[in-house]
């Protein structure tokens, strides 16, 4: 019994998944199978972990040779274990953190609103069950489907893609629509199912408070909506070393109202948790790199002052400091000698002779200088990019727009509508644009406030989503000196006076971003301590594997390189026919992968091409090489499938410790 | 290949040329008659002959019969499309026809392509699903197919299908549907496998009962086997260990399984020769089989009192891991025999130098093509591909074992001959260029051996 | 090779006893130099949202990075464990042997962790207590169970009773999942095997032995090409076939099959040599990489990608 079992089960197994391959019904079976060798080979590990730690554990007790190399291997082992399952040192993972958010725990049944839309949930034989993000919310009753909770927009996306009908994805549509927190919360209250949590965006006022709580008289919801007005009273604050120019209380204040500044002890506060837009709002506090300019006779003359001053950064930077204009650092502007010598860009021009004036450069560092600056961005860009992002899209109709088509009797329903109408920059705005670029400090403010005048009152919508995509991906002029700092570094040296006005901006720019961010992480709440990945970049167990299991692994696989070397000298000694065909191919081929054995053949002519050794290669490995891969791959398979029946019918039975004669 | 000097093996040859000879070359038998190699010679020449010099024209017919090309012919707008469920699937797949017809009318027009579109409802919204060019054959039937896939099974579906002219107009669109695609009991694309599955086994399950009913069964030596006793007895005598790997891989893998009915014969052999053999295992399950497969060896040997289960452990799933301490502890205590039987990657060249460097004399067999030149090169003995999986049968003597070797022989004479058939069937037809020819031959690449 | 190690010979071994100890002193007298003098290995970091990130030493000369201790150290760790997986190829020594240790205990420790992450919390406790897992130890997943979730119950059982040979009763019962896992591996490999290694490689071998080329025009044929063509296929026809004559069992290689096996070994001959030769360059990359490692992140002797300032890099 004790081993006829196990052949039972053998040949159960084997023959039945055998089979599974050919129906359609089963023929994912195969896949499950390995999924749940999978599971026993990982608790397995308890069995092969146990063995180890004995091994070594014995010849520790009994002293013997070699016993200390056992104890590193134990504790090696047992600390890479324990820091590795605890996770230690790991952060919550970003995306499940929901920042900016703060949440209180609400029980789905205890969820006061629910939402209801005339209409059936589809039934197939193919997927009874709703999908998993909204199975514990959606309902049927009374020929209404109701939804409990607030849909998010995963949620929709999976119930449109649940069934394909009009009707269906009208329904969703309306669901959505209906199934949203009050107006006057709409981008601020969220409700996430899977963690059960009532969620608030930023600091919650009084007055919102008084107005959620008046929403239901539960219990669960009246202390949701108090620990999360409690939440978003904590206060945060962080001293920051220094501060953009023109940073301001008021400037804090209209990022949001729960931030503030004070320019005196320079500490920056929020009220609440801060969310990711607050923090890159306040992050972007510095002017933008400017741009190349190109000659343009008409701005020259116009716009530029036959002497005018443009203030430039401090040399010295002065610590405990905020940056503030320059009283006595400031260079004359272009005159017309600059535009004589061909200089169309005035303050490129002044940035090198600023760098001239603070020590000596190379000519190849004149050369980077002038590479670095033909990469800037350039006017014309930004307003090419401004006008595709104008350029008219076609509209998608919405489900309900489609149906009401149905119900009208259209037989050929179209999913685009027309081509929304082309939108154009007009010449004024083009040229507050230019006029913007060419003053002494780019902040993007500036320049949406100019084209909002222009526009009479806001700037075109299209504008401001191509000013913010194309100016994103353009560094500030800090980054963009300390950028030209390392190209210059690289060509040259540099003077400490050079460095310092190349970098002293950076530096305190990059300290504004951390002290930023360090209000970020100090007034975020932890909303899964446990989420984090086990091998997160700087925790213990990312260590050990950076810093030993991968150098270890990559040098003994190095090691090949000698044993190669090894085989092959050992080969040149044998004598017979198959030796020197082995060694033989191997060396033309090896010849033909490097540079040297296409120039020992380069001089065949072309009649005997096929003999170069590069062609040679080629023909070795598709005709040779690929006879006997699939010859021994023919032979691999008969051998597994005489293998693998022998073990169904249960001639190799060795595993189950059977004496066989 | 081994004498005795000073009271111990020593080996003769180098690696490579016993290699040759155990593990590769057979005993090289007697020239074949020249008349072979004469009938040899008229068969190619023959072929040649025939083919080289219809080729050049049968082949330029051939090429412009099957130039799918922009069709010259005049067609009429579809009539109708039938949508059908197709048969014996798994429910993804859906099948299109309709009617080609070629007319001298007006309203006949030279066809661009057609296209096909797809709802979830018979007002739309249509998405595209495919635009498609008849192939001469389907003109001369008068009727084209198309096959849409992944559908969902259950899922109700309407199709439209437009002609599109070479001037850029279209046709008034024909419709067809409500159509559910059904997941059959049996995958048809399939079939031919599951023939070649029963074909194969029944081939290995009949050799086996051939061999069971006491038809003597004759095997050819391979030297590489009947070295493994003559290497236990060298490490019995030396008073060192033999060391047993059996691969890198889990209990998933053939090659493992294999290699563990191999420790099974080496441990009982070695339990004879009271040698102790040492198993470090590269995984946890792996341990466990081997554990169970070596005490039954002793037991099997009648020495059960011999067995060490601290012969077999655990090191670490970690490939280089492995593979780091176990040359390690092959410098150090330097066995006599190394056994390398199952899967390995890169690993195998390091393992197989190091017991060379020893003086070690080493088996290997592995079924992983990219690792077999590095043991040929450098162990004794290589059983490649298949002789791997013949050693167990071998090592055991039994004869339904190596009557499972006489199936596998009918295997590759299947495999041979149907190589050989399809070759001279494609010849034929790229000679000829005679359609069904050409469709036989289609059908053997692409239907029956997929 | 007596001594069982790559580069070292007894002969050689008592005559330059000294040489070896004076080479590594003067190794590591200038390591200690380029350490002290420059800083080589050192990395530097940067505050971010997840930890401190790792910058180049650009950062550090723009003033807004700092040297990590933790990540300098892991730097020499891993230069001298590397170092000490070579030195086994000049012979067996106690730094060899405890990098070994370390490698061991490491690695093992790694793959059971990256087993219990990803297979066993995912795929097991997941489907069977997915509230529970996505509540605390993986809040990413769904708390809805999957159809036919209790299925996964099984693999759970069958792994309690391969636990259970660790008792002193009863351990036959881990027979069971043991025979679970070789009769569903026969049942998944035959099929797949016989339909990618035999099927496929059939299919794929038939082709005309004969071909015609054009010529480019496309007026006549290439006569050269087309024999050059055919030649080819007729070697890969006839390769094939020897070879798979070379595997037969129950024939004696003599007379014609003699000579094909004989053929068939050669080919397999030519085919190992490729194989061999392809695969060298490779491993000379994998050493070169290491080399990288040791010249550029840890000694700063070199600096390929321009990570660091010109004068931080250098031999001297």
């Amino acid at each position: 019994m004790k081993r006829t079992i196990p052949l039972v089960i053998t040949f159960v197994c084997g023959v039945v998944l055998l089979a599974a391959h050919f129906s359609p019904y089963t023929h994912r079976w195969g896949e499950a199978a390995m999924i749940w060798f999978d599971i026993l080979a990982s608790i397995a590990f308890l069995l092969g972990g146990g063995n180890l730690l004995k091994v070594h554990l014995k010849k520790v007790f009994a002293q013997q040779a070699g016993w200390a190399y056992s104890l590193i291997t134990v504790v090696a082992f047992v600390v890479t274990l324990w820091v590795g399952l605890v996770k230690w040192g790991a952060p919550p993972a970003a995306h499940l953190e929901h920042y900016g958010e703060s949440f209180a725990h609400v029980p789905l049944e205890e969820f006061p609103f629910t939402y209801s839309v005339p209409g059936q949930l589809p039934k197939t034989a193919e997927r009874p069950l709703l999908p998993a993000s909204v199975r514990a919310q959606l309902s049927q009753a009374d020929g209404q489907v109701v939804f409990r909770g607030w849909l998010l927009p995963n949620q929709k996306s999976d119930l449109l893609a649940y069934h394909p009908t009009l009707a269906w994805r009208c329904l969703v549509e309306q669901l959505a629509k209906a199934a949203q927190p009050s107006a006057g919360f709409r981008g601020k209250l969220a409700y996430y199912p899977e963690p059960q949590a009532l969620a608030f965006r930023g600091s919650m006022t009084p007055q919102e408070r008084a107005e959620l709580e008046a929403l239901s008289p539960s219990d669960a919801w009246r202390s949701a909506v108090a620990a999360l007005y409690e939440a978003g009273q904590r206060q945060t604050e962080v001293v920051a070393p220094t501060a953009p120019e023109r940073f301001t209380p008021e400037q804090a204040r209209k990022i949001s109202p729960a931030l503030d500044y004070d320019p005196a002890s320079r500490r920056l506060q929020i009220r609440g948790p801060m969310s990711l837009s607050e923090r890159q709002a306040l992050e972007q506090q510095f002017p933008l790199a400017r741009p190349k300019l190109t000659a343009d006779p008409a701005l020259t003359s116009a716009h530029q002052p036959e002497s005018s001053t443009v203030p430039l950064r401090p040399s010295a930077h002065q610590p405990g400091t905020s940056i503030v204009q320059g009283e006595s650092s400031t260079v004359q502007l272009g005159t017309a000698n600059d535009q004589q010598r061909g200089f169309a860009d005035p303050y490129r021009h002044h940035l090198w002779k600023a760098l001239e004036d603070q020590g000596p450069l190379t000519a190849k560092q004149a050369e980077v200088f002038q590479a670095h600056w033909e990469r800037r961005w350039t006017v014309e860009q930004l307003l090419e990019a401004i006008r595709m992002a104008g350029v008219g899209e076609p509209t998608e109709k919405t489900a309900c727009q489609m149906l009401a088509e149905k119900e009208q009797g259209v037989a050929d329903i179209q999913p685009i509508g027309p081509l929304e109408p082309d939108q154009t920059l007009r010449p004024e705005q083009a040229a507050a644009i230019r006029t913007w670029a060419a003053g002494p400090n780019l902040y993007l403010e500036d320049l949406l406030e100019q084209l909002a005048k222009t526009s009479g009152g806001q700037s075109p919508g299209f504008i401001q989503t191509a000013l913010q995509n194309f100016f994103h991906q353009v560094p500030t002029e800090a980054e963009a000196k300390k950028t030209l700092c390392v190209e210059l570094l690289r060509a040259g040296p540099l003077t400490e006076a050079q460095r310092e006005f190349l970098l002293a901006d950076y530096r305190a720019e990059w300290a504004w971003r951390t002290a930023v961010g360090e209000l970020f992480r100090q007034a975020h709440q932890v909303k899964f301590p446990w989420s984090g990945q086990y091998n997160a970049a700087g925790s213990p167990f990312w260590w050990i594997y950076e810093y030993m299991f991968k150098p270890l692994t990559a040098t003994m696989f190095a090691l090949l390189a000698f044993y190669v070397a090894s085989a092959a000298f050992r080969a040149f000694r044998a004598k017979n026919v198959e030796a020197a065909l082995l060694l033989g191919t191997a060396f033309v081929v090896l010849l033909g992968r490097t540079a040297a054995g296409t120039v020992l053949t380069g001089w065949l002519p072309d009649w005997l091409g096929w003999l170069r050794v590069e062609e040679l290669t080629v023909l070795i490995m598709t005709i040779f090489n690929t006879a006997g891969t699939r010859a021994i791959m023919i032979g691999i398979a008969l051998g597994i499938v005489a293998t693998s029946l022998k073990i169904i019918l249960g001639m190799d039975r060795s595993y189950l410790g059977s004496a066989e004669k | 290949m081994f004498s005795r000097q000073r009271g111990c093996l020593v080996r003769k040859k180098s690696p490579l040329a016993a290699a040759g000879e155990g593990g590769l070359r057979s005993r090289s038998g007697e020239g074949a008659s020249s008349s072979f190699f004469l009938l040899w010679a008229v068969w190619v020449g023959l072929l040649s002959g025939i083919a080289f010099p219809a080729c050049s024209g049968a082949m330029e017919a051939a090429r412009r019969g099957a130039d799918p090309g922009e069709t010259h012919l005049l067609l009429l707008p579809p009539s109708e499309l039938e949508a059908l469920d197709a048969p014996w699937d798994d429910g993804s797949r859906l099948l299109l026809c309709w009617p080609l017809q070629t007319a001298d009318t007006p309203d006949a027009k030279p066809l661009r392509e057609f296209r096909i579109f797809q709802a979830a409802e018979p007002c739309g919204p249509w998405q595209p699903v495919a635009a498609v060019e008849p192939k001469p054959k389907d003109i001369r039937r008068g009727r084209m197919e198309y096959l849409v896939d992944r559908c969902e099974p259950g899922r109700e579906y309407y199709f439209r299908l437009t002609a599109v002219w070479a001037d850029g107009g279209q046709s008034t669109p024909v419709m067809a549907g409500p159509v559910r695609p059904v997941r059959q009991m049996f995958d048809g694309s399939r079939a031919w496998l599951a023939g070649f599955v029963v074909l194969v086994s029944g081939l290995v399950l009949w050799s086996i009962q051939r061999a069971r009913s006491g038809r003597p069964v004759h095997v050819r030596r391979i030297a590489g086997l009947e070295a493994v006793d003559e290497a236990i007895g060298r490490a019995t005598e030396m008073g060192r260990p033999c060391v047993f790997i059996a691969g890198i891989q889990d209990m998933n893998d053939i090659q493992t399984i294999a290699g563990l009915t191999i420790l099974g014969r080496v441990a009982e052999t070695s339990a004879r020769y009271a040698a102790r053999v040492e198993v470090p295992t590269c995984r946890s399950l792996v341990m466990t089989a081997a554990r169970d497969t070596v005490q039954a060896a002793y037991l099997a040997a009648g020495r059960p009192e011999a067995y060490r289960p601290e012969d077999i452990y655990y090191v670490t799933d970690e490939q280089f891991g492995y593979v780091a301490y176990v040359t390690g502890q092959m410098v150090r205590q330097r066995p006599a025999a190394c056994f390398y039987m199952g899967a390995f990657f890169a690993e195998s060249l390091i393992l197989a130098e190091t017991g060379n460097s020893i003086g070690a004399i080493q088996v290997a067999g592995t079924a992983m093509p990219s690792q077999l030149p590095f043991f040929v090169a450098a162990c004794d003995y290589t059983l490649i591909g298949e002789e791997f999986f013949a050693a167990s049968a071998y090592l055991s003597g039994q004869p339904d074992q190596l009557g499972a070797l006489w199936g596998q022989d009918m295997g590759k004479l299947l495999a041979g001959c149907l190589i050989l058939v399809g070759s001279v069937l494609a010849t034929l037809a790229a000679a000829t260029g005679w359609e069904w020819l050409a469709d036989w031959t289609h059908f053997l690449q692409n239907t029956l051996l997929q | 090779m007596a001594s069982g190690q790559l580069l070292v010979s007894e002969k050689t071994a008592g005559k330059s006893r000294w040489v070896g100890p004076a080479l590594l002193l003067a190794a590591g007298v200038y390591v200690a130099w380029r350490a002290a003098v420059f800083g080589c290995g050192t990395v530097y970091v940067a505050p971010a949202d997840e930890g401190p990130t790792s910058v180049s030493a650009w950062e550090a000369v723009a003033g807004v990075a700092q040297p990590s201790l933790g990540r300098t150290i892991g730097v020499w760790v891993a230069a001298l464990l590397t170092l000490a997986i070579f030195s086994f190829l000049y012979k067996d020594n106690p730094l060899y042997k405890l990098a070994e240790a370390v490698f061991v205990g490491v690695s093992a420790g790694y793959w059971m962790v990256v087993a219990f992450w990803t297979t066993l919390v995912p795929n097991l406790l997941g489907k069977l207590f997915p509230a529970w897992v996505s509540a605390g130890l993986m809040p990413g997943l769904s708390p809805e169970r999957e159809d036919a979730w209790y299925w996964y119950f099984v693999p759970l059982v069958l792994g309690l009773m391969l636990l259970w040979r660790l008792a002193p009763r009863g351990a036959w019962i881990a027979a069971w999942p043991l025979a679970f896992i070789m009769g569903a591996t026969a049942g998944v490999r035959l099929v797949g095997f016989l339909q990618a290694d035999f099927l496929n490689q059939i299919g794929a071998t038939i082709r005309p032995a004969v071909v015609l080329l054009h010529q480019a025009d496309g007026q006549g044929v290439d006569w050269t090409a087309s024999l050059g063509a055919t030649v080819q296929a007729l070697l890969l026809l006839v390769g094939v076939l020897c070879c798979l004559t070379y595997f037969f069992f129950s024939v004696e290689h003599r007379g014609l099959v003699g000579r094909a096996s004989r053929l068939g070994v050669w080919v397999l001959m030519i085919t190992f040599g490729a194989a061999f030769g392809y695969t060298v360059m490779g491993r000379i990359a994998l050493l070169a990489g290491r080399l990288e490692f040791l010249l550029n992140d840890w000694l700063w002797l070199i600096d390929p990608a321009g990570l660091r300032p010109p004068d931080w890099t250098g031999w001297w």
